[in-house]
């Protein structure tokens, strides 16, 4: 086998190395240089050489080169939030070219949708993927006092809200737990605060996100329907300054600034909500002996060593708790460390190394008096990543590299104190190993047709230490199989090719198509509405199958009246294997003999997503369109047919509008519709037990009434003052009081017992929310 | 993992001050009728017991309409058949027939031409040991709950389903457990209600009746299940029907199982 893994690797890299087009003879000159901004290096400027018709990246030092022959040229540099710069510039021979952008953003650091998307895009065979950074975005009205990042991204197309004012998840018609979510390059495995209300990622520390709802560059993989790399900020290496925010329901401080001038630099940012500070006020010794909170920390040092090698360490550590008196806790959390090692080789090679460690953790307290128990369940990752970047042509940039990571899964272990009605248990804990090596090349063939293909090739080794079933298709367990801790059980391969091609038809439009093929090895089963700290993350093993998913896309990108506006329409098929899903009735707690309990299907999802931003002027905002189909088929349920995925919302519109009013005030509003999710309601109901029972067929036949919402938000500038500057802002969730339904309900009649009553739970029937923020 | 839920319930009466509850209409589909049947055999006289219903349209009325005329037979390992009597429409009793701990029992039932049968083996008596009353502090403060000690045997599976009844009615809490954490253990089981409402307190003065049953491991099954949504509510995903062990197309169950009763007052 690993003679045959050998061949596939070096099939991989021919296939990259044929993509590398000879360049023309003519004598060209070499132009290099940093683009930095007055505070430091700027990670991923872009630079567009328009009368070559060449878009080069700097590095993630702010390094750029590029070969130009003889002539008159015009430089445009954009990053995200900065004003872009434009520079004319007579090649004649090899020289140095420094640019400095201006921030564009105002002092604080705030989220709104990118209103700066160059036009870049639409030559880069890239597509399905939208880039936020917390500096352009502008206003989009608060929820719950929060700028949000995974609430921010739910308003653009394809990407579904999982439920009311949930940071989960579903991209393309994919399930929550099939979108990787990335801080700094380390997978985050539980992204939501306090069942979903709030994501684990505090705004002051994000730097931007990176949404690929299809055609993930190769270096990522594991999740099927979406990458989410969120980068973290790093801290002021010229100053110090701290930064913060008082909210209703949260507070939040950052601190920041050099360790060494211009050289080195850290920033250390919490966050703490205090709903259950308001508890304890409340008379009420019902309410006040209860606990709910979470706070979070993050933590980010860099050092630059020399102009060739940067190296930062960051460090995250989250937990939520939730009590009720004394008798019962409940707390989880994500611990996440890594080191990353930043290094330029040469002028056409450089490398990016991170090492991390990645935990989420989940305790359950019991303490009755009679019974005092302690549940606990945990998932750890140790996980090494090698990046490289070549230049391999002016045309042609080849990324490879591999990842390897290793995961125990602690199931469940529960122990008892004293006298109990409990044993104590021990699940096995599960061992895998995943590993992945990958490259790909972004190819401009020509000037107008861009070509980025990739291999992806991962294995998984599930490993030994206990016992691992085999299960027949009833649940029954036919056989169980010992083995030692470190033996390989079972290793799935699969080889991931990833294509894409763009072809500029002018200046103002292009069209693209994707190809895209992911495989998911840690799968989350989940069979409640809510996002759950008790639901566990399961390795693939000997019966539970790699999740595979295929997915095609194509689209057309325009912009508009001098790239004031943009349209972009995209179109997806996208095919899901070995997706898995719990029997009726199935009891999840039992670890052991969890594959007794699961039933496997496939999945299909199809849609087509319309974005059209406006882009420039004291208005900017986008409107939003999805029209989508998602279904499994999974044997055991509906009768083996296909049947509407929860997620299955036919119609999605997310309107946005943000308005500068003057230099105080600015104002945002958004409003959003969607279909109702898929559900299953009774179709009937009978007499059981002395009570009334509800009968139910066909799986998610019916619609949740639709689901429409109007946000409102506003900025005030407080007055600035030399060193110090403020603002208020102000937000109105559902201004209109939609009742929107979280969830209805069957009972008796409660006027009349004999007849049976449906009832609509409605949460946040208007929310009002008020922060301040300060930076100095 | 009940208490889970109760869990999402605080958090939603802090966050959401604003959530409320509110009637509305839906139309919903009709399916074809199925039949429904409740079976029971007990370790003791008169415990045999089948209920023959049919589903209706969620818009009638919550009476029983029981099925009459049907074939009800329980026969034991040995061939045994015993025909059960019908009395009042569509309830099928037994005077004297009393089932046996270890044995195997099987249900016939046949009605309008369809023949629907099940097999249940009744589990060992555990002896159940107290019933009480002790206070605990969850998330509406101090309350009573009516506790269960039974000491389970070890080495075997066991599963139990516990009913309570206040001043004579039942609470249509669906209590039932197994052994998969308190194999040999002296177990104080809480007894939950069906809803933490105010009516629902224990007060001083109520008469608490609670029926303490070994249960067999599909009967386990089909009451965990009840929790996916059968009766009308919780945050499941995907509500089904019970996990049913009757075969030929009925929804329901039937189960052998020992019964054993205690009572005592709320002081």
């Amino acid at each position: 086998m690993t003679s045959n893994l050998f061949k596939l690797v070096l099939f991989l890299f021919s296939f990259i190395i044929l993509s590398i087009s000879s360049t023309s003879a003519q004598q060209t000159f070499k132009i290099s240089g940093k683009v930095k901004s007055a505070e430091s290096q700027i990670e991923a400027a872009t630079i567009n050489i328009v009368e070559a018709k060449r878009n080069v990246m700097a590095d993630s030092l702010g390094n750029y080169e590029v070969e130009l022959k003889a002539g008159n040229y015009t430089f445009v540099i954009s990053a995200v939030g900065m004003t872009t710069l434009t520079k004319k510039l007579k090649v004649s021979k090899n020289q140095t070219l420094n640019f400095e952008l201006e921030d564009n953003a105002n002092n604080l650091d705030e989220i709104v949708i990118s209103t700066a998307r160059d036009d870049r895009s639409l030559a880069s065979p890239q597509m399905g993927a939208e880039r936020l950074s917390m500096k352009t975005i502008k206003n989009i009205p608060l929820i719950f006092g929060e700028r949000d990042i995974l609430k921010a991204i739910q308003l653009l197309p394809g990407i579904k809200s999982a439920g009311e004012g949930g940071a989960g998840i579903y991209v393309r018609g994919g399930s929550a737990d099939q979108n990787l979510v990335l801080m700094d390059d380390v997978p985050v495995y539980n992204a939501a605060h306090l069942l979903g209300f709030f994501s684990t990622f505090n705004p002051d520390a994000v730097e931007d996100i990176t949404v690929y709802k299809t055609g993930m560059p190769s270096q990522f993989g594991g999740r099927l329907s979406s990458v989410l790399d969120i980068k973290m900020r790093q801290g002021n290496a010229d100053k110090f300054s701290a930064s913060g925010g008082i909210g209703l329901i949260s507070s939040k401080l950052t601190l920041e600034g050099p360790i060494q001038k211009n050289k080195s630099s850290f920033i250390i940012s919490g966050r703490r909500t205090y709903v259950d500070a308001l508890l304890r006020l409340s008379p009420d010794s019902t309410i006040n002996q209860n606990t709910m909170y979470f706070y979070d920390v993050n933590g980010k040092a860099d050092f630059q060593l020399g102009d060739k090698d940067k190296l930062s360490f960051s460090g995250y550590l989250g937990s939520d708790k939730l009590g009720l008196a004394k008798t019962f806790g409940l707390s989880w959390g994500n611990g996440i460390a890594s080191a990353q090692w930043k290094h330029i080789f040469s002028d056409k090679l450089s490398s990016t190394t991170t090492g991390s460690f990645t935990s989420y953790q989940n305790k359950i307290e019991v303490n009755t008096g009679i019974d005092n128990v302690r549940i606990f369940s945990q998932l750890k990752d140790w996980g090494l990543k090698q990046n490289f970047f070549w230049q391999a042509s002016d045309q042609n940039l080849v990324k490879f590299g591999f990842n390897s990571i290793h995961h125990t899964v602690t199931p469940g272990e529960v122990t008892s104190q004293g006298q109990s009605s409990f044993n104590d248990v021990n699940y096995q804990e599960k061992f895998s190993w995943e590993n992945a090596v990958f490259a790909s090349s972004d190819w401009q063939a020509s000037e107008k047709l861009n070509i980025g293909f990739g291999l992806r090739l991962t294995s998984f080794s599930v490993l030994g230490g206990g016992d691992f079933l085999t299960v027949d298709p009833e649940g029954n367990i036919i056989n169980s199989t010992y083995y030692n801790k470190g033996e390989f059980v079972k290793t799935y391969l699969n080889l991931e090719p990833r294509l894409s091609l763009s072809y500029l038809l002018n200046q103002q439009s292009s069209v693209k198509a994707s190809y895209v093929r992911n495989a998911q090895n840690m799968h989350m089963i989940s069979n409640s509405t809510s996002s759950r700290p008790s639901d566990k993350w399961l390795p693939s093993s000997l019966m539970v199958k790699p999740e595979i998913s295929d997915q095609f896309a194509v689209g057309y990108y325009r912009n508009l009246f001098d790239n004031a506006f943009e349209l972009n329409v995209e179109s997806y098929y996208k095919t899901l294997d070995n997706q898995i899903d719990y029997r009726d009735g199935a009891e999840t707690f039992n670890s052991d003999n969890i594959e007794t309990q699961l039933l496997y299907g496939i999945g299909r999802a199809y849609g087509l997503e319309m974005l059209f931003k406006k882009k420039k002027g004291d208005f900017t905002g986008w409107l939003s369109y999805t029209l989508s189909k998602t279904e499994r088929k999974i044997d055991g349920i509906n009768g083996g047919n296909w049947y509407n995925a929860r997620q299955d919302r036919t119609h999605e519109l997310a309107l946005v509008g943000s308005y500068q009013l003057n230099e105080k005030w600015s104002l945002s509003a958004s409003w959003i519709y969607y279909t109702g999710d898929a559900i299953t309601f009774p179709v009937g109901k009978y007499n059981m037990d002395g009570q009334v029972f509800f009968y139910y067929t066909d799986r998610n036949t019916y619609r949740m009434p639709s689901y429409h919402r109007l946000d409102l938000g506003a900025n005030l500038q407080l007055k600035k003052r030399k060193n110090y500057s403020s603002e208020l802002s102000f937000s109105l969730y559902n201004a209109y009081g939609r009742k929107n339904a979280y969830s209805i309900n069957f009972r008796e009649a409660e006027n009349d017992p004999s007849r049976t009553e449906v009832v609509r739970t409605t949460l946040f029937q208007w929310l009002p929310s008020i922060s301040y923020n300060f930076k100095f | 993992m009940r208490n889970f839920k109760y869990l999402t319930i605080v958090f939603l009466l802090v966050i959401g001050l604003s959530s409320c509850e509110e009637v509305i209409d839906l139309e919903l589909k009709n399916a074809p009728e199925k039949y429904v049947i409740e079976a029971t055999l007990t370790d003791q006289a008169g415990g045999a017991r089948v209920l023959i219903s049919k589903t209706k349209n969620y818009k009638s009325t919550n009476d029983f309409d029981g099925v009459p005329n049907a074939l009800v037979l329980i026969e034991d390992q040995f061939g045994n058949n015993t025909q059960l009597i019908e009395m009042p429409k569509g309830v099928y009793t037994h005077q004297t027939l009393k089932g046996m701990p270890k044995q195997t029992y099987k249900l016939k039932i046949s009605v309008s031409g369809q023949t629907f049968t099940s097999t249940s083996v009744m589990p060992e008596v555990v002896p159940l040991e107290d019933v009480y009353q002790y206070e605990l502090n969850l998330f509406d403060g101090p309350r009573l709950f009516t506790h269960v000690r039974y000491t389970d045997p070890i080495g075997v599976k066991n599963f139990y389903r516990f009913i309570e009844y206040k001043n004579g009615v039942y609470t249509k809490s669906i209590m039932a457990s197994n052994d998969e954490f308190s194999d040999g253990k002296t177990v104080n089981q809480t007894i939950f209600p069906f809803e933490f409402t105010e009516e629902s307190k224990l007060k001083k003065g109520d008469r608490i009746k609670l029926e303490f049953l070994t249960i067999e491991e599909p009967v386990y099954k089909y009451w965990f299940s009840v929790d996916n949504g059968a009766q009308g509510g919780g945050d499941n995903a995907a509500p089904a029907n019970p996990v049913s062990n009757i075969k030929g197309g009925a929804i329901g169950y039937f189960s052998a199982h020992t019964l054993q009763t205690k009572e005592y007052t709320v002081q």
